[in-house]
């Protein structure tokens, strides 16, 4: 009998929200030890999330070229700190050491405080993925 | 049977259950173990003071320790097995400290006077459930006034002393109600709240058995957990 989507195993991924920018402080951007703004990520919060496939990859235009994207949905335990993920921050999933972008912000779709939802998509630029600290390049 | 039990004698829940066990119910919950307290929408110590409560409730034993003291009848010591039994679980018996977890085994005599029975003068089966055994109880209670409905009276400390003493399928019991009650914390009426099969049956597994010695409880038990 096929399995149903019930039954099948739903793998758990912990995943590392980071926030890119200038790290600020007081509502003050802080330079770095060369007196210099520079951006960097900074982990926001975490979570344990069950990784869902809904849509087929669709195509996106990056400078002069056309890349695939593939959006995912994340579906994880409700934390204050979770529904404060808001778009264009990035997720990591440890499991796969890969970054994707948050897409929209974290929703809670029955405002139950059950369950929370977070678009990711795997269209991370080179520039940004390779500053991230200890991802492959 | 009369019974009290003392409520401002239990143990704290931290006491037992530790921060691993806590890591551990939070990934069952579905978060992550680094998640701080904070962030959680749930208090996880009331969730599991709930669902120890409950289980207390249903398993006829105490898991957190707490103080019992027992009026029993003078027909106590006729029993044809000459055993006394204990309800609510183990005792806690700290033998290092010389703690007794029996604190009081009085009777009243004849004279209305209170009357001690020494620990050397009977034996003590411990395991669940507490056995107290002499092959004569009359000579140690010679005197005793039949006429009082419940001239006996002990004192004891029930329950597990350390995590690792809960039978694993309480545990696995509290970690299933945990989730329920997590996945239902915004019920409002009591039958949607009805327990998982999968919770009554570690909650049942070898435990619904004599190990809960009934025997001198069995009218009283709404009086054990009032919460």
């Amino acid at each position: 009998m096929k399995p149903t989507r019930r039954q099948r195993p739903n793998i758990k991924y912990r995943c590392r929200f980071y926030k890119y920018g200038v790290p600020l402080k007081d509502d003050v951007p802080v330079p770095n030890e060369f007196g210099e703004l520079t951006s960097e990520f900074s982990l926001f919060t975490l979570g344990l999330f069950a990784k869902e496939v809904p849509l087929k990859p669709t195509e996106a235009e990056e400078g002069n070229r056309t890349i695939a994207e593939q959006k995912f949905i994340l579906v994880g335990k409700w934390t204050t700190s979770l529904s404060k993920v808001t778009h264009g921050m990035y997720c990591y999933i440890l499991r796969q050491q890969k970054l994707f972008v948050v897409d929209g912000n974290a929703t809670d779709q029955w405002g139950d405080r059950q369950n929370i939802y977070i678009n990711i998509v795997d269209n991370v630029t080179q520039d940004i993925a390779t500053k991230f600290p200890g991802a492959p390049l | 049977m009369p019974m009290l039990i003392n409520r401002s004698s239990e143990t704290t829940l931290t006491d037992i259950f530790d921060e691993d066990f806590f890591n551990n119910l939070k990934s069952y919950l579905g978060y992550d173990p680094d998640t701080p307290i904070d962030d959680i929408p749930v208090d996880l110590e009331e969730l599991l003071q709930h669902a120890v409560s409950q289980c207390e409730q249903e398993q006829w034993r105490f898991i957190l320790p707490k103080e019992v003291t027992l009026y029993l009848p003078s027909s106590v010591f006729c029993d044809a097995d000459k055993m006394i039994v204990l309800p609510f679980g183990p005792i806690v018996n700290n033998v290092d400290s010389g703690v007794d977890a029996i604190t009081t085994f009085t009777y009243i005599d004849t004279n209305d006077d209170v009357q001690s029975i020494t620990a050397s003068d009977y034996r003590r089966y411990l395991g669940e459930p507490i056995r107290l055994w002499c092959d004569d109880w009359s000579p140690l209670t010679p005197n005793i006034k039949t006429d009082d409905p419940y001239p006996v009276t002990i004192t004891y400390t029930a329950g597990y002393a350390t995590f690792n003493d809960i039978p694993h399928s309480t545990i696995r019991a509290l970690k299933i109600l945990c989730y329920h009650f997590d996945s239902f914390r915004e019920a409002i009426s009591e039958p949607s709240v009805v327990t998982p099969a999968a919770y009554q049956h570690n909650r049942d597994f070898a435990l619904l058995n004599d190990r809960r010695a009934i025997r001198y409880i069995v009218d009283d038990w709404s009086k054990v957990n009032s919460k």
